[in-house]
Order: structure tokens, then C-alpha cells, then sequence
């Protein structure tokens, strides 16, 4: 019942292997975050954990939005590697991952926030293990409809302290995190285990085509 | 050893899959085309190239396999376009190899996507007389090169600029012609008289290229001739390139001693050319070698061929992608 957790979205490459929601081994702590070889990621941490690629029963996979290409490089090896083992591979939003990180410590809405290009920001609401809103655009526009929620936030993701600027007759707390830990991949695995799909099915980046 | 290689191929605009066993017979070969997607922006936008590769895919492995009849436990290794090419799109093919290979327990081996190009054209049988003179001309490459054999490579002379497909498609474009230009400004350029007087770039030049004043001078005529009859313009465009590419493959056949002389690459679909190289090569008692269409084209089954060539030579490239990539290197 091994577990592979892949994130990419920040632009640095992390993985995770577990068994049902216990982290067998992360790369985050062991500083290998820099390196981009996907490939020596994953054999570095099933030869620590003892395991083969054969062990593998699925696959976690943050599909954005956040580096392009990064993403794109995480998604397209997790839905090969699902294909050839001939195993399941979930999606998780870059957005929902912060989001259910900021909500475990402090169990608030969160507003999350990822920076795209040309000034747009993908932004999401995130409440009790759902992703309620996802919107894409100018986080003044976006903003004020998000605000009517509630008059507490909890605020993790790039544009936290444009927000605390724009609003400031809410109240905030500030995780001061811009990107969400791997593990929790893992961690929170039975929030993704009805996203799982196995070919002809696989996963697609988030972009901002098929945001929202 | 098994007898088959997988060849993934995504540098450009193609999602092309192939299976290609050591004596160069195509078990399956099949490419994905963008061409709707790009036609509709006149153009190849590298962002849109690698989002479709990410559609595309898996399903096109999924099919390639389908058609050989082939399991993937039965294949050697995995050969993968490491460039040159889009970044953005060789990460499509490069990460999906090593996902596929990590999960079949095969090995996967980074290839020169011009080599491949050079061999294409042994493809399903062995068509080059070696020492062979081959002329690469498509939307993203244009050279010549000399082959002493299949392992003994020179590069010639390549393009300062533009490559010739990529000229093509852009005077298509000014003349108000559909995405991709070479085959429309063909078609035209029968109906008219190559009567303007265009630059032929860099005809001096022993076999270096140049197609970017030539292209800026058609720009420059279409302006100052709004009347100008169009047939007349792409038959003096299309005259200007073949007195180009004729001029040096001349010189390279002169130059070094050939049995072969070898176009590939999409341009190589142009009649003008078929016809004046046919021309050439009677005169310098050369044969011509104009392999098939598909096979001169983008298509991953002369990736998987190139990849033969590698394990036969014990030659191990990282499946990591890179923008530039000389021809002589493996
Ligand atoms: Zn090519």
C-alpha cells in the first residue's frame, strides 16, 4: 500500500512515500528540494526506505497552479509512472494543499494565493477540507467577493500581505508560508482518494484555461 | 535483448510515438498533430505546443503499442528527443520516458533529435549509399551534412538565421496564405513567373545559410506593390530558396565524394525541390534519395532507429533536455 507524493508547483522538486497516512521518508528533510532530477528523487527515497517501484499501489500528484514547467515535469512523470505500474494517480491543487495546511493549524477559512504572470493571481477559499471559491484575475477584483465569507482569515500563499493591505478591517492571521509541505500529500491522503483515476484518465496541470 | 526500441519524440509541435525494432522495421508509428491548434494562431506558441503534449501523450503511447502488438516488457529501452527543440515540450516527452521507464525497469537514453533526422531516411529499408551528402530543410532546421557512414557525421553548413520552413511559413503568412505556409506557397508559386528579382542570401558562401534578408525583401516588395500579382511572389520567393539550396548542395557534392545525396525534412515535400534535385544529381551522377514523406518529417520512429545506433555504439545521454544541440554530437 505504498504511497508516492509528488510537488513541484514551487518550482523546487519534493517527494513523499508513505503507507496509508504514515510518512515513510520526505525529501524536504533531507534538503534534496534543489534538485531537479525527478528520477533520483524517487530512487533515493525507495532505496531509503528499503522499497521498489513495484511496491507502489498510487500516486499524489500537485498539479499546480505555480512553475509551469515544474508542474508540468511533476505531472507528466506521475502519470507515465502511474501508466506503466498500472496504478491509480490523484490530483490535489497547489491552492487546496495550502489551503488544508493553513486550515489544520488554525481551523479558519483561508484565503490562499499563488502568483501567475502579467499581475494575475490564481486565489482560493478554502474552508472545512473544500476548496469553496477558485478564482483567477487581479487580486483587487477578486478580493471583495471572497471578503463577504467571513470577518477572520487565515492568509498563506504569495499575495498574504498585499491582502492584509487592501482589507484591513478584517482580521488575519498570517501562516507567513508561500508554499505547502509534501507531506502533506500524504498526510491528508484520504481527501484525495475519490480523485484517483487510472488511464485511459490522467492528470492535467492547472492552468489559468482550466481554472475556476 | 530484446528486439524493439520505444521512440518518444515532443520537440516541436508533434507528439510522435514510435516502435522500432534493430533492422529499422516500424512496428507502429504514430504523431499527434498540433497543426489545427497552431493554425489557429498562425503559429507554434511553445506554451500551447507542451499543454497539448500533455493531452496527447499517453494516449498516443498507449495506441503506438495498440498497433505493434507489442507489451512493454518485450522492448530493449526507451529513446527520448533530448533537443534540440522547446524546452517546454522536450520536458513533455523526457519526463513521461523516465516515468515509463522507471515503471517498466527499462533503460532510457537521451537522443539527438538531428541525428535522428539523418537516419530517417533508413528507415524500413536501407536506402543511403554511404558516403552519403544529406540536406535537412524544415520548419526548425536547416543544413547539409556529409556522412562517411552512419557513425562518421560532418555538419557541413547550417543557417546564420531562420531555417527555411520557418521562411516559408512567414511569406505564406504575408501573402495571407493558412498555417503552415510551405505546401500553400508551393501551390501558388506554380500559377506564377519567378519574375521578381529576390536576394539569394549568402550565395557566395560555400554552404552556410541565410534566409532572413530574403524573407525581409519579400516583406519590403509586398509594401511597396500592393498590386503586385501574388502568384508572381511566391514563384520568385520559392526560385530564390531552391537557387540557394541547389547552389550549395552543388558545392558540397563537389566537395566531398558521395554515392547518396539525401533531403529530409518537411521542405523536402516541395516539388520545385524534388524536381531541381533530381536535376543536380543526374549531373553529378549522384544518386537521389528522397525517402518517404513520413519518415522526412517530425516522427519518433527515426528517434527510435538514432536510439539503435547508440546501444550498438555503448553510448549513454541523460535523458535531459537541451536547447541547443550540435549535429555531431551525439
Ligand atoms: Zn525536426
Amino acid at each position: 500500500m505504498l504511497t508516492l507524493g509528488i510537488s513541484t508547483s514551487s518550482g523546487k522538486f519534493a517527494i513523499v512515500f508513505g503507507i496509508e497516512k504514515k510518512v515513510l521518508y520526505s525529501s524536504d528533510n533531507l534538503k534534496l528540494s534543489e534538485n531537479k532530477d525527478i528520477r533520483k528523487l524517487v530512487e533515493t527515497g525507495l532505496s531509503k526506505i528499503g522499497k521498489t517501484v513495484d511496491d507502489l499501489s498510487s500516486i499524489i500528484v500537485d498539479n499546480g497552479p505555480g512553475g509551469t514547467s515544474s508542474v508540468r515535469t511533476g505531472v507528466a512523470f506521475a502519470n507515465s509512472l502511474a501508466y506503466a505500474l498500472n496504478i491509480g494517480v490523484a490530483p490535489v491543487s497547489s491552492l487546496e494543499l495550502l489551503g488544508i495546511e493553513a486550515f489544520d493549524k488554525f481551523h479558519k477559512p483561508v484565503i490562499c494565493s499563488i502568483n501567475s504572470t502579467k499581475g494575475n493571481i490564481f486565489v482560493g477559499l478554502f474552508d472545512k477540507n473544500e476548496l469553496k471559491s477558485a478564482k483567477y484575475g487581479k487580486i483587487e477584483t477578486i478580493l471583495p467577493d471572497f471578503l463577504t465569507f467571513s470577518d477572520e482569515f487565515v492568509l498563506i500563499g504569495h499575495q498574504s500581505t498585499r491582502i492584509m493591505e487592501l482589507s484591513q478591517d478584517k482580521t488575519y492571521t498570517d501562516t507567513n508560508l508561500t508554499f505547502a509541505n509534501v507531506e502533506t500529500l500524504l498526510t491528508k491522503s484520504h481527501l484525495f482518494n475519490d480523485k484517483i483515476v487510472k488511464f485511459p484518465k490522467y492528470i492535467i496541470p492547472i492552468t489559468e484555461e482550466n481554472y475556476q | 535483448m530484446s528486439d524493439i526500441i520505444l521512440g518518444i519524440e515532443t520537440s516541436c509541435d508533434d507528439t510522435a510515438i514510435a516502435l522500432v525494432n534493430s533492422n529499422g522495421e516500424v512496428l507502429s508509428s504514430v504523431v499527434s498533430s498540433q497543426v489545427d491548434i497552431h493554425s489557429e494562431y498562425g503559429g507554434i506558441y511553445p506554451e500551447h505546443a507542451a499543454r497539448a503534449h500533455i493531452h496527447t501523450i499517453l494516449p498516443t503511447i498507449d495506441l503506438a503499442f495498440k498497433k505493434a502488438g507489442v507489451k512493454p516488457q518485450n522492448i530493449e529501452a526507451i529513446g527520448v528527443t533530448r533537443g534540440p527543440g522547446l524546452i517546454s515540450s522536450l520536458l513533455v516527452g523526457l519526463n513521461t520516458a523516465v516515468g515509463l521507464g522507471m515503471g517498466w525497469n527499462k533503460k532510457v537514453i537521451g537522443i539527438n533529435h538531428l541525428r535522428g533526422h539523418l537516419r530517417s531516411a533508413d528507415l524500413e529499408q536501407q536506402r543511403v549509399k554511404y558516403p552519403a551528402t544529406i540536406l535537412l530543410v524544415s520548419g526548425g532546421h536547416t543544413f547539409l551534412a556529409y556522412m562517411k557512414d552512419i557513425n562518421d557525421i560532418s555538419i557541413l553548413g547550417t543557417t546564420r538565421d531562420d531555417s527555411v520552413g520557418e521562411t516559408y511559413d512567414k511569406v505564406g503568412r504575408m501573402l495571407g496564405l493558412a498555417y503552415p505556409g510551405g505546401p500553400a506557397v508551393d501551390r501558388l508559386a506554380k500559377e506564377g513567373n519567378p519574375n521578381i528579382a529576390f536576394p539569394r542570401p549568402l550565395l557566395n558562401s560555400k554552404f552556410e545559410f541565410s534566409f532572413s534578408g530574403l524573407k525581409s525583401a519579400v516583406s519590403r516588395f509586398l509594401a511597396a506593390n500592393p498590386d503586385a500579382l501574388q502568384a508572381d511572389v511566391a514563384a520568385s520567393f520559392v526560385q530564390a530558396v531552391m537557387d540557394v539550396l541547389i547552389k550549395k548542395s552543388h558545392n558540397a557534392l563537389k566537395n566531398y565524394r558521395s554515392k547518396s545525396f539525401v533531403i529530409v525534412g518537411g521542405v523536402a515535400a516541395s516539388p520545385q525541390l524534388r524536381q531541381q534535385a533530381e536535376k543536380l544529381c543526374n549531373k553529378m551522377k549522384v544518386e537521389l534519395c528522397l525517402p518517404p514523406l513520413k519518415w522526412s518529417t517530425d516522427n519518433a520512429a527515426m528517434i527510435a532507429l538514432a536510439t539503435w545506433d547508440y546501444i550498438k555504439l555503448n553510448i549513454h545521454k541523460e535523458p535531459i533536455a537541451q536547447l541547443q544541440l550540435p549535429i555531431f554530437e551525439f
